[in-house]
């Protein structure tokens, strides 16, 4: 049976008053949730407090579903929307001092000395990775969602852009000024290596 | 077409915890267990509204009137016993919209 079917046989059985029903729905998108609250927050334990509370809406806003969209993006949406409202509380995520000493040509953070050049390398393009990525968190919400929704959720352009509640357009204009700031952003804090112009990827 | 950016997109997922959908359905039993939110009171708000903006009005044309009636009489009884009237009629209808909202509980 095709996911929208299991989708929409799951929300009338709840909706019917069957609250075990809804477990069928936490089983096939808890993953996305988990790992979208995951891109919002950089932490594990808030990741799924996170995505606990955005199943908890959807639960409670499901006799609002009409079906005009799929469910799942649907659900994607209120758990956006409950992230958001996370972030706005919260913040974003710090940087990490560490990665933004290490990425800095001035700094004096020895790399560690029991690595091989390579490993040593790998490590710390894992670290200016991660930092890059934080710092997409930092952006205004506009390009912040966009980006963390179509470059680190890896959701297409389509559905991202139905999830936002723009035109492709829209989000495709959203996404070229987001990594613009970003690469911008990037190169203040010393971590160019992160981030290519916007298309220059390709 | 927009390319994902590499450095950004390739991250591995994150796989849930085993007992995230057993704490998603503890919750969720918990608040499917909640009486349902109180409705609110349209009938009982929509009566009071109505015979508020009433009792107001009659009160506000009785001081009209009265400041009226006493810069063309001066008579001093004149000038007070219609806004009295008048006041007392605004009483009486904010004692009736409390009596007849009590009635829609």
């Amino acid at each position: 049976m095709p996911l929208a079917d299991q989708d929409a046989e799951a929300v009338v059985r709840v909706l019917a008053g069957d609250v075990n029903a809804f477990e069928d729905i936490v089983r096939r998108w808890q993953r996305r949730l988990v790992n979208l609250a995951w891109r919002f927050s950089r932490d594990r334990t808030a990741a799924e407090d996170m995505a606990q509370e955005a199943f908890i809406t959807a639960y409670k806003a499901l006799p609002t579903f009409e079906g005009r969209s799929a469910f799942s993006t649907w659900l994607t949406s209120i758990a956006l929307n409950s992230y958001r409202a996370r972030m706005r509380r919260d913040g974003p995520p710090s940087l990490g001092l560490d990665v933004l000493l290490r990425t800095r040509p001035s700094s004096f953070v020895p790399r560690p000395s029991t690595m091989a050049p390579s490993a040593a390398r790998e490590y710390e393009g894992r670290e200016t990775s991660e930092a890059v990525r934080r710092a997409v968190l930092a952006l205004p919400a506009r390009y912040r969602d966009a980006l963390v929704l179509f470059h680190l959720q890896e959701m297409d352009l389509n559905e991202t852009a139905r999830v936002l509640g723009v035109k492709e357009g829209t989000l495709k204009a959203r996404l070229h000024r987001g990594r613009e700031l970003l690469r911008r952003r990037c190169e203040a804090l010393g971590l160019t290596a992160g981030t290519a112009r916007p298309g220059e990827v390709t | 077409m927009i390319e994902r950016d590499p450095r950004l997109a390739a991250e591995p997922d994150l796989e849930p915890s085993s007992g995230f959908i057993a704490s998603v359905m503890d919750a969720v039993r918990e608040t499917a267990a909640e009486p349902p939110p109180l409705p609110f009171p349209w009938r009982r708000f929509v009566t009071g509204l109505c015979l508020s903006i009433a009792a107001s009005a009659a009160v506000v044309t009785a001081a009209l009137r009265g400041v009226a009636l006493f810069s063309a009489t001066g008579d001093a009884l004149a000038e007070l016993a219609i806004p009295l009237a008048y006041g007392m009629a605004g009483i009486v209808c904010a004692f009736v919209t409390v009596r007849l909202t009590r009635l829609f509980t």
